[in-house]
């Protein structure tokens, strides 16, 4: 007899992301190995939030979704600003599983019984914004109020960047960006900026920090895992794998396509040079990584440094 | 809203129903007592979480533009504050039977015994399920102390299981007071009267 | 099958009498007897719910409204209604319709609204000998205005749920209201055609000084929507600090200005706001795990299924819809219906094309009908007693203002879009 499992996502229903979960569920039919998947995307089974603790709890057996510092505040690592640099550095470290941030990950999801089957970075989190922050390029004070999430990590980083912070839920940053109660927001990757504000007509400038990656995870209940045969577990793996590697390259190339779109709306996009960036990362890694230390723990700091080394 | 008020409990026929009794003076004077003090102290916490919620959001505003700045991470003890309000309601809503029914059935019953077993069954199943969902939330609870480490909100570290714990306490004490009115119908049912009668009685 | 069952033991569980939070725990207690879903992930998934910013505005205006409800800020709000129209004949009801829909917008209660100006409103018009039953059902019609008015609570809750913003989902029932004033309003004047012993109220002289006068006092209530949407619309707040503002606005306006309060009554009017707060917010916990355990046993695929199997034209589809919202609405109140309706039905809507905040406008004007239609009509109730009129000679006006104003406002919400997106797109670009 055929095993059904729940597979939730956080991606809206005509979302790249929910594509690929669908390519997963249909991958995993294909292969007729007595496993079907049913899908409930756009948040239908609860926020990313919720889901970690449903599937540690067995209440749901595949999602796909970031993995939240709620769950357990070692796991902000996830987080860390200027681990990676770039498409490449995303690559090798955040999507290989043998990465040591990847070991790190799983030993930590291995306590809640959860594994994770692949890493989905979407690419790097900038700042929308409705004008030109003053002295973007540099550490100086940039004149403007910005949203950012809760997370003191986040915020002392971007007042450390000389913006003024201002915290809020998500669901409110649309309505305060464009009725002016921001100046701006931390939040999206180009291709949710463009969709969400440049559509609506909603900010002019796109700062390129590249301090944070978005990032979703395809992960699964351990007690269902338990429950499949090697073989359907290999089949899964290798269905999350493919999608993983294929969602990869679209939001590289939807990266690049979508900074010409934002362009085409009337966006300016803001990078730095080499030599800029290097200020940012450097007063990122002096002064945030070791604070982070104190909730995520100074081992796996120390661990993720000399990994990079 | 779109229902009437919890103090003006609307009949069938439209008439207010002349709110019936004090459910805590009803009981054995050992469960009543403690029971009144545990409702007053509800509606203590519902108060003040409401003049908390309003303030708060007043000098969220107020310090974005008088001083610039931020209150940050007041979603999580004002979240955890409020979901202890909206319970402590909650119970209150329970002593004095104020939860909603939709009763369309009301008007159709005429005959006094047929109301009773109505009543009845409607408080033995309001009983049975909260007493079910308490249930729920003790083995959801015990599973939350089963993980490594507790749940907890990221900046201020308020452990999820704080106001779960009170939203478990709320649905108990909401089962405590549903048996209480069910203690009083099945005394009305065997013709037993009201405390309340006969103090009045009493004092004629 | 477990979504079939699960709908009716809702529906018989609140046809036998028991609370709404309880018809909707008896569902969650047949799950876990027959579902594979473990009783654990309750609470969870209930509390988290709950543990929302946005959320909060809920319970804010809430005590908002009550507060405003108890500073007697109606009966200023009555005569200047009443100064401008009161002398027309038909006037003084079109005053009450007209006073409901401020009075509405202010308080966002239903409840509040039909409390305040039926109580005042209706001596009134019985002493004008205006027909008791017309008029009573008159002001019950209009009562549900403030909830297609903005600020409304429910249109903050179904933005979240739907993921949609706020400020369009609040814009989408403005011209929706207006009309439906319009229609309460010449149906009402239809059914007074032959009424000939009106007895009109004469047209004040000097009429700019008691306007002003008049203007005074009802002035510091009617800054309330202003404020609140001012400062939403303004970009100076988002609406769930609105909310907020609203209620320290509400306070020193009624204890000082209307001085309908104490600070003494107004502990009692927050500890009482807490208690509705309770009722609802303890039916939203209970909904929330409901629906999500619905969702997970696929209940929108099968909506849409079973609603495609039916018909594929999509104007039928609509008014299936239509008859679900309306069957949801009658049998709980429009916070909980909103939150049970929102994730089933709003995915078949957008199948036949329409805008999410098209189907917001939709779903609110349902929901304000389903309070006043019978069997389950709380604000029929409510109005008999607050109106001191019989049931039995309300019904029938009361169902031809449904038939004439309110079924008619429903349709042209439901099948001219613009109607509903008109407004959020001139006001707000793009999206
Ligand atoms: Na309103
Ligand atoms: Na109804």
């Amino acid at each position: 007899d055929v095993v059904t499992l729940r597979f939730a996502g956080v991606f809206p229903i005509d979302h790249q992301g929910t594509k690929m979960m669908q390519q997963i569920a249909d991958e995993v039919a294909a292969a007729d190995v007595g496993l079907n998947i049913d899908l409930y995307p756009a948040n239908q089974l609860g926020s990313g939030e919720a889901l970690f603790e449903m599937v540690a709890r067995g209440n749901l057996d595949l999602a796909s979704a970031f993995i939240y510092a709620d769950t357990d505040p070692r796991l902000e690592f996830l987080s860390m600003p200027y681990l990676v640099g770039g498409w490449d550095d995303m690559d090798n470290i955040m999507r290989s599983m043998e990465s040591e941030y990847n070991k790190i990950l799983q030993e930590i999801t291995d306590e809640y019984r959860v594994h994770v089957f692949a890493q989905n970075p979407e690419g790097f989190v900038g700042v929308v914004a409705t004008q030109e922050p003053a002295n973007w390029n540099t550490l100086d004070d940039k004149g403007m109020n910005i949203r950012v999430w809760s997370s003191t990590l986040v915020r002392s980083m971007m007042q450390n960047k000389g913006y003024n912070t201002t915290t809020m839920a998500w669901g409110d940053i649309f309505p305060a960006i464009q009725s002016g109660i921001v100046d701006g927001a931390i939040c999206c990757t180009k291709t949710a900026t463009y969709n969400i504000f440049a559509q609506s007509d909603v900010g002019t400038h796109f700062v390129e920090y590249n301090s944070i990656s978005e990032l979703t995870s395809y992960y699964a209940s351990q007690r269902t895992l338990d429950r499949l045969t090697p073989e359907q577990v290999e089949v899964l793996q290798a269905a999350m794998t493919k999608a993983s590697d294929e969602f990869f390259e679209f939001n590289r190339t939807s990266d690049e396509e979508y900074a010409q779109r934002l362009r085409d709306r009337g966006y300016t996009i803001l990078s730095l040079s080499e030599e800029e960036m290097a200020v940012m990362i450097n007063m990122v890694r002096e002064e945030i990584w070791p604070s982070m230390g104190d909730s995520i723990g100074h081992d796996i700091v120390d661990r993720l440094k000399s990994s990079l080394e | 809203m779109s229902h009437p008020h919890p103090e003006l409990p609307i009949g069938p026929d439209g008439a207010v129903v002349n709110h019936p009794i004090k459910i805590t003076d009803e009981l054995p004077k050992f469960i009543g007592a403690p029971l009144n003090w545990i409702s007053i102290a509800m509606m203590g916490i519902v108060i003040f979480s409401g003049f908390l919620m309003a303030c708060t959001f007043g000098a969220v505003v107020v310090i974005r533009y008088g001083f610039g700045g931020d209150l940050f991470a007041y979603e999580e003890w004002l979240l955890a504050i409020g979901i202890v309000g909206f319970f402590a309601g909650a119970v209150v809503a329970s002593e004095r039977q104020a939860h909603i029914r939709a009763d369309v059935l009301g008007s159709a019953i005429t005959n006094s015994t047929a109301i009773w077993w109505r009543n009845f069954v409607v408080l033995v199943i309001e009983l049975f399920v909260t007493l079910f969902i308490v249930y729920a939330c003790y083995i959801s609870i015990a599973d939350d102390f089963s993980f490594p480490r507790l749940r907890a909100t990221p900046v201020l570290g308020i452990p999820f299981v704080s106001w779960r714990i009170a939203i478990m306490i709320g649905f108990t004490l909401m089962a405590v007071f549903t048996a209480a009115y069910l203690y009083v119908h099945i005394r009305k049912g065997l013709g037993l009267p009201l405390k309340s009668d006969s103090a009045k009685e009493s004092k004629k | 099958m477990i979504v079939t069952v699960s709908l009716l033991i809702v529906v018989g569980m609140l046809l036998l009498g028991v609370s709404v939070y309880v018809a909707f725990g008896s569902v969650l207690l047949f799950i876990a007897l027959v579902g594979d879903q473990g009783v654990a992930g309750f609470l969870p998934r209930g509390s988290e719910g709950l543990r929302s910013l946005v959320l909060l505005a809920v319970p804010l205006f809430m005590i908002a409204g009550a507060i405003m409800e108890r500073g007697k800020i109606a009966a200023p709000l009555v005569s200047l209604a009443e100064m401008f129209i009161g002398h027309i004949k038909g006037g003084l009801s079109a005053a009450a319709v007209l006073a409901s829909g401020v009075f509405g917008s202010i308080s966002g209660s239903a409840n509040a609204t039909l409390t305040c100006i039926g109580g005042i409103m209706m001596p009134h018009l019985r002493r004008a000998n205006y027909p008791e039953g017309t008029s009573a059902a008159l002001i019950v019609s209009a009562a549900p205005l403030g909830l297609l008015i903005p600020p409304s609570a429910s249109h903050i809750l179904y933005g979240w749920v739907a993921q949609q913003n706020v400020l369009r989902c609040f814009l989408s029932t403005v011209i929706p209201a207006l009309i439906l004033i319009t229609l309460l309003i010449a149906t009402n004047q239809f059914l007074l055609r032959k009424v000939t012993d009106l007895k009109l109220t004469d047209r004040p002289t000097p009429f700019i000084p008691t306007f002003i006068g008049q203007g005074r006092l009802a002035g510091p209530a009617l800054m309330m929507p202003v404020i609140i949407l001012g400062g939403i619309y303004g970009g100076i707040m988002t609406p769930t600090e609105a909310a907020g503002i609203a209620v320290i606005y509400a306070i020193p306006i009624a204890i000082y200005y209307y001085k309908g309060l104490t600070w003494k009554t107004l502990a009692e009017t927050v500890g009482r706001s807490g208690i509705t707060i309770g009722v609802v917010l303890c039916m939203v916990f209970m909904v929330l795990i409901v629906s999500d355990n619905l969702i997970a046993q696929g209940a929108p695929r099968m909506a849409q299924q079973m609603v495609y199997t039916i018909s594929e034209n999509p104007i039928v589809i609509l008014l299936m819809i239509n008859v679900v919202m309306i069957l949801i609405g009658m049998l709980m109140d429009d916070i909980s219906g909103m939150l049970l309706a929102t994730p089933i039905l709003l995915p078949i809507a957008q199948s036949t094309g329409m805008d999410p905040i098209h189907f917001a406008a939709v779903i609110g004007v349902n929901l304000g009908m389903a309070n006043i239609t019978p069997p389950t009509a709380p604000l029929l109730y409510l109005g008999a007693q607050v109106c001191d009129v019989s049931v039995s000679r309300m019904l029938w006006p009361t169902v031809i203002f449904i038939v004439f104003a309110w079924l008619p406002t429903l349709m042209l919400t439901t099948f001219i879009p613009e109607l509903a997106l008109w407004l959020p797109d001139l006001l707000l670009s793009g999206t």
